[in-house]
């Protein structure tokens, strides 16, 4: 067997990389240098804030032009994929939801939809490429959007994921702005990701819209590299994190979600990987809370951090893990992560309140939400 | 008006055509590409379904064409450049600053192997140990790289557990290719016997989607197969990943259970279509015959004149036309040589 660190990275008796470059590269989409107009996740910032709010900040060092409309008064909405996916809502609704998203990006002047969460990113494709396949969807959409809100739309000229802005820049990410690199503090080894890539994100428009398309999708694995670490592909790498809206809305349903992820780690596991990359709000959500119910179902700990993109950016360019970044939301605790690399962080500042002010009652607020707490103070919930 | 033939493709059905034209008494000019005779079959240390030598029947073959004397061969030449009208066609080559008169030309180009890195689910060309049927075949060679032992690329290890994928490249609408590459079926399941042979201990599972065994010989080897203990399970692959000991996972559907499986392998065998040959669309151009919808050469009439091109005077064989069998592309020949010759004979007499 191999040592470890051969696995996936060269080419090898096992695995050829360069082979596995040259079919990601058969799959090459344009992403605009500048004029992103942003359109954040519903779920994203709810259970891991920092990685929406460093969007922003980390837009702003890169000098780039972009744009939300945060305003009260522009109602900018979620894109309703739950509902569209959920089967609650009509297409014809999900169509009216975009094309006013869109006509809001028109408004500032932006041409470029770039939306932080993957099922938008297929909601919006999917709309996008229905305008294409309907002759006189176009006109109706006009009309009704006009009549629900006295509003004009056009088709947008691109619609991407802020992961594929990231990527567009992250060399000069790298080069510029980064002090931290994906490499063992200690031994110089490259630390191992493993990417999980959303599946609304690659495998809706595999051909057209996957940086690298359905199977060797390396909008992702294209980070860990350029930063250093090193790419790990395993036999269940494709494999859905189990949410689906059917599962994650039904109670009964969630112990599938939990064997999906479950299934992932076992997978995973022998290529002893130091952490997971994600780009959608949903897979980071249960591939991370689902390691802490893995371990209360069956006792086995994987604990493999998982970060998505834009707080694996973050940790990178030295920002504050608490104060910025936001890891203490995480189930996984993320600390081992950050000793591998080198980088410092004061737990007792985890958990500080505005302007640093103590929050007496927080041990009380962790103890009683058990996948936000339980795992991070080592702890079974009974 | 010349009654010389000239024959694109130097492989069994090209020799064949020549060999029949001989026997009719007609001239013919064999050009062939590489520097040897025997096309792919060269390659191929048995076929299917009676566990011949290929090697031998292309050496038979080659012994005949060699001792034709109505035939010239030339060997690492390339037809470049063709213009006149039938049966007054003017062609050159490449090695020589000359042109040839010919009253009739055989395309028997062949075939190409599909490129299985592009069904990329399969990781062929990035997981070492997934391999193609023609990569299988060199390895149970005896003359081949590992002696005939079925030594995986990885780490040399004897292969006990193997998996053969059916249908890489054929039937597949999203790659572009919905036909039928006809032959693989057959010759992975040849390849199957001969490892059991060799190995009767291994375990073989062949996924396919049907099984499509239609030939003369070929449902009888396919149930020699079944009894020699190979498993088929019907159900497309979905995708391949790579264990850290190199050993290949598989993960499918059984369409006759129901339900989803996956399995772990030493090695993967992926059973490839095949393709029109890679020059197909320039030697259509250069003669002017058409290329039907799936890139083989188009025929002038696919039920009563099935080896005519799609003009006059030029003749496809083999699997220019589309993939089949050995004998088939003998019979093809065969063929030809008979439509060349009722060609020649309704030429006005005034044309020659």
């Amino acid at each position: 067997m191999l040592p470890q660190d051969e696995y996936m990275t060269r080419q090898t008796k096992i695995y050829n990389a360069e082979a596995r470059e040259n079919t990601w590269r058969r799959y090459i989409k344009e992403i605009p240098d500048d004029g992103y107009f942003l359109l954040p996740s519903c779920v994203l910032a709810v259970g891991y804030p920092g990685a929406e709010v460093m969007q922003p900040r980390l837009l702003d060092i890169l000098d780039l032009d972009w744009n939300w409309n945060l305003k009260p008064e522009a109602m900018c909405t979620c894109c309703s994929g739950i509902a569209y996916h959920g089967d609650v809502s009509t297409i014809e609704s999900t169509l009216l939801t975009t094309a006013r998203l869109w006509s809001l990006a028109q408004e500032a002047g932006y041409e470029t939809i770039a939306v932080s969460c993957v099922t938008s990113f297929g909601i919006h494709s999917e709309c996008f490429d229905l305008y294409h396949e309907e002759p006189g969807l176009k006109q109706k959409m006009d009309k009704l959007l006009m009549e629900a809100c006295g509003r004009k739309f056009e088709l947008p000229r691109y619609i991407i994921h802020v992961s594929d802005v990231i990527y567009k820049h992250r060399l000069r990410l790298r080069d510029e702005f980064m002090t931290y690199q994906l490499v063992d503090k200690d031994s110089g080894r490259p630390l191992r990701g493993v990417d999980h890539v959303g599946c609304h994100y690659n495998k809706l428009f595999p051909l057209e819209r996957s940086l690298g398309g359905g199977e060797y999708c390396e909008v992702l694995s294209g980070l860990v590299k350029a930063w250093a670490g090193k790419e790990i592909d395993y036999p269940e790498r494709r494999h859905c994190c189990g949410m689906g809206f059917r599962q994650c809305m039904l109670t009964p349903n969630r112990g599938f979600t939990a064997a999906c992820v479950n299934k992932k780690m076992v997978s995973m596991e022998p290529f002893e990987p130091d952490f997971i990359l994600t780009n959608c709000p949903g897979c980071e959500v249960y591939l991370d809370k689902e390691q802490w119910a893995i371990k209360e179902l069956n006792g086995k700990e994987y604990f493999i951090p998982v970060l998505t993109y834009m707080e694996l950016a973050g940790l990178l360019l030295g920002w504050d893990p608490y104060d910025i970044v936001g890891i203490q939301f995480h189930t996984v605790p993320v600390e081992p992560l950050l000793d591998k690399i080198g980088i410092p962080y004061d737990e007792s500042k985890a958990w500080l309140g505005k302007d640093g002010q103590t929050l007496s009652w927080i041990d009380e607020i962790l103890r009683a939400t058990p996948a936000a707490g339980a795992a991070r103070m080592g702890e079974t919930i009974s | 008006m010349s009654r010389k033939v000239i024959i694109l493709g130097g492989g069994v059905a090209g020799m064949q055509a020549a060999i029949a034209l001989n026997d009719l008494g007609t001239e013919s000019i064999l050009v062939e590409k590489e520097p040897e005779l025997g096309g792919r079959v060269k390659n191929y240390d048995k076929i299917f379904p009676f566990f011949q030598s290929g090697k031998e029947l292309v050496k038979d073959l080659e012994k005949r064409v060699r001792g034709a004397h109505l035939v010239e061969i030339k060997l690492g030449t390339t037809v470049t450049h063709v213009e006149g009208q039938p049966p007054h066609f003017q062609v050159r080559l490449d090695t020589g600053n000359y042109e040839i008169s010919a009253g009739a030309i055989v395309v028997a180009t062949g075939f190409e192997p599909f490129d299985a890195s592009l069904q990329e689910e399969y990781g062929y060309g990035i997981y070492q140990n997934v391999i193609t049927a023609t990569e299988l075949e060199s390895l149970l060679d005896p003359e081949g790289p590992t002696n005939g032992e079925l030594r995986r690329p990885s780490d040399g290890k004897i292969a006990q557990r193997i998996a053969i994928v059916f249908c890489v490249g054929s039937r597949n609408e999203k790659l572009g290719h919905n036909y039928c590459s006809r032959i693989c079926c057959s010759f992975s399941t040849k390849q199957a016997i001969e490892i059991k042979k060799k190995y009767p201990d291994a375990r073989i599972v062949c996924f396919y989607i049907d099984i499509r065994t239609y030939g003369r010989g070929f449902e009888e080897m396919y149930r020699q197969a079944q009894e020699a203990g190979v498993n088929y399970i019907r159900g497309r692959v979905a995708e391949c990943g790579v264990l850290p000991n190199g050993d290949i996972t598989i993960r499918v559907e059984d369409t006759f259970l129901g339900k989803p499986m996956q399995g772990v392998f030493d090695l993967v065998s992926l059973s490839h279509g095949m393709t029109p040959c890679l020059d197909a669309p320039k030697i259509a151009t250069m003669l002017g015959i058409r290329l039907a919808e799936d890139g083989f050469f188009d025929c002038m009439d696919k039920e009563l004149y099935a080896n005519d091109a799609t003009e006059d005077g030029i003749f496809l064989a083999g699997a220019a036309i589309g993939m089949k069998p050995i004998p088939d592309c003998i019979a093809d020949s065969n063929a030809v040589a008979a439509r060349v010759a009722a060609f020649f004979a309704k030429m006005p007499k005034e044309t020659e």
